[in-house]
């Protein structure tokens, strides 16, 4: 988890070795997780709140345990839509991306993308239940569209904002224009498209657990939502950690791919 | 960088003329012996040679959809082998000259020849470019970077590679293939786009401005550098530059360009000085006199002493 710097003989050439964490990061983000359990113990010990509404860390542990069959199936489903919405959403919004940035006389639905994106999502989930049913499809396609739009976006942004020097260099070498975005535009954008996987992977993951939350038969969603109507306290703090943690590894996943691909960067996340 | 080099002849209003010989006389570089196998193969009697006839350009600004009218009426011929400097102020058209002759911006009127045959796209396996901006891909191994000219002309990786390495040790680089460009100074950065413009051994290299953005060391240091290189190739190189005693260390012939929206092509100088040359030659009078010419010439309407005015309109060489 150490940066190391290594000077060539000439005093020119720095050479970063680099990880996937700094060890400071990870420092920071363990010792807040670390904050935020102590808190809670020590308010929930003082009674601060009532038991029913800040349960126990130990509470919400065995409920937790009693529970982890259920858990693990219901996880299992929000994983399976989640990984479908995300692979739509990522390739589905990058090809548009490059559809209506190559193509001059599209560009303009790039603004109609921009206007879709602004209304507020929730309002298309009901017509989603109605058309593909309770069950993973509706969770998946408004996971998907949503997520795809804005990876279209963010990658839009990205290929807009290519260095046109390098282009001219493209040209200047021979290469045919396929040739030209594969080895030159889209290593050239990775670094925008990557913003765009990890913002459209939360987006993705706020609308399938939302969807599970509205209208749903199962998925961690649908488990907050049963607690939360049962009243069993503990059962939703479990449901809450369950979600963040997901969402926490998803973005480990992206960080170690983004790294592995943009060593050259030289910069942590 | 090259401080031992030494042997610089007397120069005077004779030698120039001896000079203006050696360019019509499709000379190459003085050869120090020690020529590599890059570029090793003598020039057929027009490969490398460049000529512009009538040349005229316009292009539409893309911010503003105006219509400029960059150069008008430049006549240059280049002899193949020669290193050729073409100096002028902001505006007067060099790079476009350079767009053209690379095959990236089109005639409006005349012609552009390389070897002989017309320019109509970019030819990469016999016109290597060095842009102002290194443009190194920074995902890419300095070898990668050089490298990808052949690549996109499909050359299998083992030669691509081997002649990649070839190139990077004759530019001085032979310890830093691996590295990538955020890991190189600005003048490493210049050598590696130097390289990649000599990846193909092209007859002709067209470099624009490569060194504007060094500071004044570096840029003196680079250009020495660029000589070494040039000595042991046979390629023919226009270098585009603002700096007048960058242009009259590196070249045979210096070619002002004045005006400016359109540019033409104003007095031809030729530079008599022996090669190999080294950096102490720009403290000499005689380099002085020929800068103090230079100057003059990029000055239309000026009197030059001994070089003629500021001509109005082309002088082929």
């Amino acid at each position: 988890m150490t940066a190391t710097v290594a000077v060539d003989s000439e005093g020119l050439v720095a050479r970063r070795k680099k990880t996937v964490y700094d060890w400071k990061f990870v420092l920071l983000v363990v010792g807040s997780a670390a904050f935020v359990g102590v808190l809670w113990y020590i308010l929930a010990a003082a009674r601060v709140l009532d038991r029913l509404i800040l349960p126990t860390p130990a509470a919400v542990w065995q409920a937790g345990r009693e529970t982890w069959d259920n858990v693990l199936t219901q996880v299992g489903t929000t994983l399976l839509e989640l990984v479908v919405a995300l692979l739509i959403a990522w390739v589905g919004g990058l090809a548009i991306a490059l559809t209506l940035v190559s193509t001059k006389a599209l560009r303009p639905l790039l603004g109609t993308l921009r206007s879709i994106y602004a209304v507020p999502h929730v309002i298309i989930y009901p017509l989603m239940t109605l058309w593909f049913g309770f069950g993973t499809e509706s969770k998946v396609i408004f996971g998907a569209f949503v997520g795809m739009i804005f990876m279209a976006l963010m990658s839009a942004s990205a290929l807009m904002a290519v260095d046109q020097s390098m282009v001219r260099l493209f040209r200047s070498v021979g290469a045919s224009r396929t040739l030209t975005i594969r080895k030159g535009i889209l290593p050239g954008c990775l670094p925008g498209i990557f913003a765009g996987i990890r913002l459209s992977a939360s987006i993705t993951y706020i609308c399938v657990v939302l969807g599970e939350m509205l209208a749903s038969t199962g998925g961690i969603g649908y488990y907050i939502t049963n607690a939360a109507a049962l009243f069993i306290t503990p059962q939703i703090y479990v449901g809450v950690i369950t979600v963040l943690t997901l969402i926490g590894g998803l973005h480990v996943l992206i960080t170690i791919v983004e790294r592995s691909l943009l060593r050259h960067n030289g910069v942590n996340p | 960088m090259n401080s031992e080099r030494s042997g610089q002849a007397a120069v005077g209003p004779a030698r120039v003329a001896q000079g203006a010989q050696v360019s019509a006389s499709a000379t190459g570089p003085a050869s120090d012996g020690s020529a590599t196998t890059l570029g090793a193969q003598a020039p057929s009697n027009r490969k490398g040679e460049i000529e512009l006839r009538d040349v005229s350009v316009w292009y539409r600004k893309s911010a503003t959809s105006e219509m400029v009218h960059a150069v008008s009426d430049v006549n240059i011929r280049i002899q193949p082998g020669r290193f050729v400097s073409l100096v002028g102020p902001s505006g007067c058209g060099k790079t476009s000259l350079m767009m053209v002759l690379a095959g990236l911006v089109p005639l409006t009127s005349g012609s552009a020849t390389i070897g002989g045959e017309p320019v109509t796209g970019p030819r990469p396996r016999s016109t290597g470019i060095v842009f102002q901006d290194p443009s190194l891909l920074p995902w890419r191994t300095a070898l990668d970077n050089v490298a990808l000219p052949l690549e996109v002309a499909k050359v299998n990786k083992k030669e691509r590679t081997e002649r990649a390495r070839q190139v990077l040790d004759l530019v001085g680089l032979s310890r830093n293939w691996q590295s990538y460009p955020n890991e190189l100074s600005g003048g490493m950065r210049q050598r590696v786009a130097l390289a990649r413009g000599l990846v193909t051994n092209p007859d002709v290299l067209l470099m624009d401005e490569p060194f504007a953005a060094l500071d004044e060391q570096s840029r003196d240091e680079m250009g020495a550098e660029l000589l070494r290189v040039w000595e042991r190739l046979n390629t023919t190189v226009v270098f585009i530059t603002h700096s007048l005693s960058e242009a009259i260390f590196l070249s045979d012939e210096v070619i002002a360009l004045t005006g400016s929206a359109p540019g033409r092509a104003g007095d031809h100088i030729e530079i008599p000085f022996s090669r190999p040359r080294d950096l102490s030659l720009m403290a000499r009078p005689d380099f002085a006199e020929i800068r103090g010419r230079l100057y003059a010439a990029l000055r239309p309407a000026a009197q030059v002493p001994g070089g003629g005015a500021g001509a109005d309109g082309a002088r082929p060489s």
